[in-house]
């Protein structure tokens, strides 16, 4: 339709359409770039970690002091008997540090015993006792789970490095790296360090490691050994499900009752765990939203108010626009066309801006380089709301009467 | 005649209170963000120690595996074995302030005390320079002598808040505490002490706390068993051997000295290349010299300890602020032109060019006002936001004096910035024209 006079109108007042076209541009270039950049941030929080994450609970023991080997290993027997006669409780284990709790052992395993094994590959490495599997609600792949009979024991960390376990358990993703060839289950890996072999014995569909912001998060593995010392011990309990805060509130009483003189610290849930580790990411993703939120707000009135204004000072065109035949519908088609050649101008420039911002993201901050389909639903998402902007206003330009043309203002 | 403008500004912000109201919240949303993200920005980025920043030198040695690096490229790794760090710290020249220090944490008792439960406290173990060379302040006491950096007499100098704990807050210097079976000496407490970042130490997350106790580096080294052994990261790349991490190429301590100048770091960069040539006789350190001494600034740079998306968000900012300001200069050009007549009578009645476009300009510089006090309104609001959603920050995101006046300064420039060329625009109007269309 008349695209001619509404280009002639918008070209005779240039700035302000320049203006809002420009906010359009930026609002595109962020908009795209900030909802890539969560769309990530969502996907990496989904992951799933391979634990009973709804019906976990952790907690750290500090003890007085350092325990002699007896004693310690006494002690956490006692501990796990009192946590498995707890009402609601699945499983319970020991272990010497929390899975995505941001620290732990990284550890490498390769596939010969030589020095320089180009197989040599990282993973976060877990002790486990014989209740790890079901405490920790993992699902075993294939192969086995430790017997009580593996389970070695250590009377602290530095006896532990000296005398590694013959078995080990590992993740789907520590099978696959090490063996592409599929076969890990029975195979030997070694430890690089010390070069000490172990036999695959099972290998888990998943566990992530300690670090979440580590590309290797997937890559674990596990030994069976209790560390008797408790110079880092943490007690794993699996609940039934639904009774998971009841044990979460009881379970330092119970623990306290089998011996008061120590500290129990970080009763925790699961959930609570993720939140930390992935704390960063939540943040940023509130925060983008939050910006992208309010900047489509900002635009959305600056579209408004120029479509406002425009109207405001053209209604005695308008009214004569009216007066020789032009329909209502006719007007308020004139302004959405309008916003529209606005949107869209700023959206052009906008296309380029946000690829602009996407190189230098790319290259200031090692990001991923943007999805291009973010560019085309981002010009939709702006065409959408700009119309919506405009449609005030020019409903308000339907309204004047054929008569305003004659009346001087 | 500034009096008069600012009448005439009131007066043209309450006859079009929607259009005003639009322009407040619009400089006040791009401000406020702005100052949000700045303030985490600044802060994380900030000098903790400005005084002493260029002098304090944090060292690497490079230990690490012959096949392959700490961190790509060539990186040596961020802290240093045990055995590094004494030696360092007895064989550097004298006159050289020094200091090794690690995190530890142990449970201490007050003996004697039944109503003060034990607790477990996040320590340090450090050698006495540790106290001058990072300005640390003492309210009792002091730090123990140098002597006992050596000896390990079983010392320990606790923070403000712990002795508020343990002692109720008395001046406890004499008094003694109980870690596992000992019994140490409270020789000095200190006041209030946060260098944020925390740059001593960074390994354990660079906003942490600072430590609640410490003890000389002797002491921890005999109880290195029976105490809570190290808190913060142990990076290996060989299994530590049976007597433990102590006895290994294990890194997690850090060293600091202090350098007062360029000649002094180039004969520090010597003696540190002496000894690893020294211990490359004795079969260690396989990789090729790379020694790094690192000022506080560069150290918190190469710890990276502004995170890039503190910076992505920090960009970002700045754009929505431009958006909001290219809305602002919109919404200001319609309303000023709307008025074209008003300003043409004026014209027409002698009012000079220079006169209307100061008085548009007061008028722009009462929104950036409003707008700029509404933006620090929601800058407090969005640090409180800020501070939920990241548990660490919890020192990070404050404002504070500094910051506040770099938003009234942000907030004046962003409303000149919008009110420019609106105003020059009204000002150029031709008073005939503008009479005449009425």
């Amino acid at each position: 339709m008349e695209i001619r006079p509404i280009l002639s109108a918008l070209l005779r007042n240039r700035t302000g359409p320049l203006l809002v076209a420009l906010q359009v541009a930026i609002t595109l270039a962020v908009l795209c770039n900030a909802a890539f950049i969560v769309q990530q941030r969502l996907a990496k929080m989904d992951r799933p970690s391979g634990y009973d994450e709804d019906n976990l609970v952790t907690l750290q023991v500090i003890n007085f002091g350092r325990l002699p080997k007896e004693a310690g290993l006494a002690a956490i027997a006692a501990d796990l008997g009192a946590l498995r006669a707890m009402p609601g409780v699945v499983a319970a284990s020991a272990t010497a540090s929390l899975p995505m709790s941001n620290a732990g052992f990284g550890w490498g395993f390769q596939r010969t015993a030589d020095a320089n094994d180009p197989t040599n590959t990282s993973a976060s490495l877990m002790l486990a006792d014989q209740y790890g599997l079901e405490a920790f609600g993992l699902q075993l792949e294939s192969g086995r789970w430790f017997t009580p009979e593996e389970i070695g024991t250590a009377a602290d960390f530095a006896e532990f490095g000296a005398t590694l376990p013959a078995t080990v358990v590992i993740s789907r993703a520590l099978a696959d790296q090490l063996f592409p060839d599929g076969k890990a289950l029975g195979a030997t890996v070694y430890d690089s360090s010390t070069r000490a072999p172990a036999t695959v014995i099972g290998i888990v569909e998943r566990a992530q490691g300690y670090f979440v912001n580590n590309p290797g998060v997937e890559r674990s593995a596990f030994y069976p050994v209790v560390i008797a010392s408790g110079e880092s011990l943490y007690y794993v309990i699996r609940t039934r499900p639904g009774e998971r805060a009841a044990v979460q509130r009881e379970v330092e009483s119970a623990l306290l009752a089998v011996d008061p003189r120590r500290i129990l610290r970080d009763v925790r849930s699961f959930g609570e765990i993720r939140a930390t580790a992935y704390q960063n990411d939540r943040a940023m993703t509130i925060t983008l939203l939050t910006v992208i939120a309010l900047l489509v707000a900002v635009t959305v009135l600056g579209v408004f108010g120029l479509m406002s204004f425009n109207v405001n000072r053209r209604r005695k065109q308008i009214g004569t626009r009216r007066a020789l035949g032009a329909r209502r519908s006719d007007v308020v088609r004139h302004f959405l066309l309008e916003g529209w050649i606005v949107t869209t101008a700023g959206a052009v420039i906008g296309v380029a801006l946000a690829v602009g911002l996407s190189v230098w993201l790319v290259s200031t901050f090692d990001l991923p380089k943007l999805d291009w389909r973010y560019l085309p639903v981002g010009v939709l998402a702006l065409w959408i709301v700009g119309q919506l902007a405009a449609y005030g206003p020019a409903r308000r330009a339907a309204g004047i009467e054929p008569a305003t043309a004659t009346r001087s203002v | 005649m500034f009096a008069y403008h600012l009448r005439l500004a009131l007066l043209s912000l309450r006859r079009t209170p929607v259009v005003s109201l639009l322009m407040i919240v619009a400089v006040g949303l791009g401000i406020g963000v702005c100052m949000t993200m700045l303030s985490v920005y600044a802060l994380m980025a900030g000098d903790p120690i400005p005084e002493k920043s260029d002098v304090l030198y944090a060292v690497q040695l490079d230990n690490w595996s012959p096949d392959r690096p700490f961190g790509e490229p060539n990186e040596p790794p961020r802290s240093l074995t045990w055995r590094d760090s004494l030696a360092l710290l007895e064989r550097t020249p004298a006159g050289i302030p020094r200091t090794v220090t690690v995190g530890t944490g142990f449970v201490v008792e007050v003996p004697g005390a039944q109503d003060v439960r034990p607790e477990i406290v996040t320590a340090r173990a450090a050698s006495v320079d540790f106290f001058s060379m990072f300005q640390v302040p003492f309210i009792h006491g002091s730090a123990w002598s140098a002597s006992h950096d050596a000896d390990g007499a079983p010392v320990i100098v606790l923070s403000r808040a712990l002795n508020e704990r343990l002692f109720g807050g008395e001046d406890s210097v004499g008094r003694e505490l109980r870690i596992g079976n000992d019994l140490l000496r409270v020789v000095g407490v200190i006041d209030h002490w946060q260098p944020t970042p925390r740059f001593y130490d960074l390994s354990v997350g660079a906003f942490a706390d600072t430590d609640e106790a410490f003890v000389p580096i002797a002491l921890f080294d005999r109880h290195q068993q029976d105490w809570g052994g190290v808190s913060g990261s142990i990076n290996c790349w060989q299994a530590p051997p049976a007597e433990g991490v102590f006895h290994s190429e294990c890194v997690f301590a850090q060293f600091w000295v202090e350098l007062p100048d360029e000649t002094a770091v180039a004969d520090y960069r010597a003696f540190l290349d002496a000894y690893v040539n020294e211990q490359k006789k004795l079969g260690r350190f396989a990789r090729p010299l790379n020694n790094r001494l690192s000022d506080v600034n560069t150290w918190l740079d190469v710890n990276e300890v502004v995170q890039d998306d503190n910076s992505v968000l920090l960009g970002l900012s700045f754009m929505f602020l431009a958006v909001c300001l290219l809305n602002t200069v919109g919404l200001l050009l319609a309303k000023f032109l709307g008025r074209a007549g008003d300003v043409g009578v004026r014209r027409a009645l002698g009012a000079s060019r220079t006169r209307v476009f100061g008085q548009h300009l007061v008028e722009v510089g009462l929104l950036g006002a409003l707008g700029g006090l509404l933006g620090l309104a929601l800058a407090w609001a969005g640090l409180l936001g800020v501070r939920r959603l990241y548990v660490d920050y919890e020192r990070v995101a404050h404002l504070n004096a500094e910051l506040v006046a770099i938003a009234v300064g942000l907030a004046i420039a962003a409303g000149l910035a919008a009110g420019l060329y609106p105003a020059w625009r009204i000002c150029r109007i031709q008073p005939a024209t503008s009479l005449k269309t009425q």
